[in-house]
């Protein structure tokens, strides 16, 4: 065979048809994928006891762009919340199911048909998410559920000095021997999305400036004592029923001027499995203070640091009523992590019964965040229980449903089009060349 | 960048050498089979379309039907068969710009 003459008639419109079909998805605004309108609802019940441990609304969804979709939804208005994590899809109509644990509607459910807002998103982050409300054909109550135990996909396990918890989207890792939790995505991602929240003092004080909230330079620090090396941390670590992990320090508040007096407080952070986030994002801890004699303080403080430790994250604060939060911003302005509470706290004197409020401040620097949750103390307040949440963004893929599979870019497909091209044209250039000398 | 990664990237890359190469000789086949009418000529066209077909099938799949997924296990494997029918074309294809003897 040789070749004579140029090549004419290489069905080019082959190639563009491959090059463009794949360039449209990724222009912003198109449609990738989007809710049928069609979906189902059914009772998880695994144990066949009558009670359901989830329910499970299957939502039908038409892929027009091959790729991973996720579906989040909520529950009257975040009370109660799902997400299916990433799932890989080809073309055509796709079935993704959301579970909302029994335990957040036994807590937060109320009788009567849901309200759910649905939110279909990608792996893109930049890429809108489509929503779409739908209400429950049927009226479901607390009481039609159980507490599952724990949730699907966690796991505790001690590594050398720390017990380590890990959810399907964040790893949190709890010192044993200080109060210090680290928080990251599992898996990879943790590298790159990590955070520290450390409890550095514990600080009873008298107000000077009215605001009631414990400000450092400020109000007069009455008794106080460095967390990390003051105090002497105990871990236990239940794991017969889910899993409750409790450190707990004796803290050595002594007088500021006279060392020798010391005030002794009890300071007990815990973590169970009753209080993961449903989409197993996010983990709530209990703060629970008991001092062991009144103090003759307007208030008591925990100094917290929030550290950013893989780099390059920026600390932002909002609010949103009840819920204030210090996020983790990388530099896309993705928020990663986030550290959430609420101002409301439960004190008193055998047992913290009574509602309250705490103060809560923080200071945002570039790598750090200083947060300072203040309690009041009325007199005869012995227990303080507040509960402030750590957790990862929860749109994110589960380390579970990590792709298996290798990603695809057409548009390095025409980078081989052009190598190949280029290849077959300076064949003939050469050979022609050849002929003409 | 891990190594799958880039396993991902060169399997791109090679989809489109394999499609454009497969796709020259298959035109050359034709055009030489055209001209002289031998029967050789015409079954080794077809062969050089089957590597077209097995080219824009994985195109189509990969890229525009979802139909096919290359496992991250797999993806070492899968880059070498399509270097080897990489190179398996560009030595045919090299072969015909060879002057006789």
């Amino acid at each position: 065979m040789e070749l004579k003459g140029s090549i004419h008639g290489i069905p080019l419109i082959l190639i563009l048809i491959l090059i463009f079909s794949n360039i449209g998805s990724l222009a912003n605004g198109t449609i990738e994928a989007n809710f049928t309108g069609t979906w189902t609802e059914s009772l998880e019940d695994r144990d066949g006891d009558g009670s359901a441990e989830a329910l499970v609304i299957g939502v039908d969804i038409d892929v027009y762009v091959p790729g991973s979709y996720g579906i989040f939804g909520s529950v009257n208005d975040g009370e109660i919340v799902s997400n299916s994590g990433l799932v890989s899809l080809g073309l055509g109509r796709h079935r993704i199911d959301l579970k909302f644990p029994g335990a957040d509607i036994i807590t937060r459910g109320t009788s009567g048909q849901y309200d759910i807002k649905l939110e279909l998103y990608t792996s893109d982050p930049g890429s809108n998410a489509r929503s779409r409300e739908i209400k429950t054909k049927e009226s479901y109550d607390p009481t039609d559920f159980e507490r599952g135990e724990g949730f699907p996909g966690t796991s505790v396990t001690v590594e050398g000095p720390e017990v380590l918890i890990n959810n399907p989207l964040v790893e949190i890792r709890i010192n044993t021997t200080r109060p210090l939790l680290v928080f990251s995505y599992p898996g990879e991602l943790s590298k790159t999305t990590r955070a520290a929240l450390e409890c550095i003092s514990l600080v009873a004080y008298d107000d000077q400036d009215g605001n009631t909230a414990y400000d450092p330079g400020v109000d007069t620090v009455k008794y106080s004592t460095d967390l990390a090396r003051d105090v002497d941390w105990k871990m236990n670590l239940d794991l017969s029923r889910g899993f409750r992990i409790d450190l707990q320090g004796m803290a050595p508040m002594r007088r500021t001027g006279s060392p020798s007096l010391v005030a002794w407080a009890s300071l007990t952070i815990t973590m169970d499995s009753t209080t993961i986030d449903p989409q197993g994002s996010s983990q709530k801890f209990d703060i629970d203070i008991e001092l062991f004699q009144p103090l003759d303080s307007d208030g008591i403080a925990i100094v917290q640091e929030l550290r950013d430790e893989s780099g390059g994250h920026e600390f932002q604060y909002s609010e949103s009523d009840p819920y204030k939060t210090i996020s983790l911003v990388d530099p896309s302005g993705k928020v990663n992590g986030m550290y959430t509470w609420v101002d409301e706290i439960l004190i008193g004197e055998a047992s913290a019964d009574t509602l309250s409020s705490a103060k809560t401040g923080h200071r945002l620097d570039e790598d750090t965040a200083m947060v300072v949750f203040s309690y009041p103390l009325n007199g005869d307040t012995l227990q303080v229980f507040h509960d402030p949440r750590v957790g990862m963004d929860p749109k994110m893929p589960e380390i579970r449903g990590e792709d298996p599979f290798l990603s695809n870019r057409p548009l390095l497909m025409g980078a081989g089009f052009l190598l190949g091209a280029s290849l077959v044209i300076g064949a003939v250039i050469i050979t022609r060349l050849r002929r003409r000398w | 960048m891990d190594w799958v990664e880039t396993a991902s990237i060169l399997k791109d890359v090679l989809v489109g050498i394999l499609i454009i190469l497969s796709m020259a000789l298959t035109t050359i086949g034709a055009l030489a089979w055209r001209r002289k009418r031998a029967t050789r000529l015409l079954w080794v066209t077809i062969a050089f379309a089957l590597f077209l077909v097995k080219g824009v099938s994985l195109a189509l799949g990969l890229y525009v039907l979802g139909m096919i997924s290359v496992p991250r296990g797999f993806a070492g494997t899968f880059d070498l068969m399509l270097i080897l029918d990489v190179l398996i074309l560009v030595i045919l294809y090299l072969a015909l710009f060879r002057r006789t003897g």
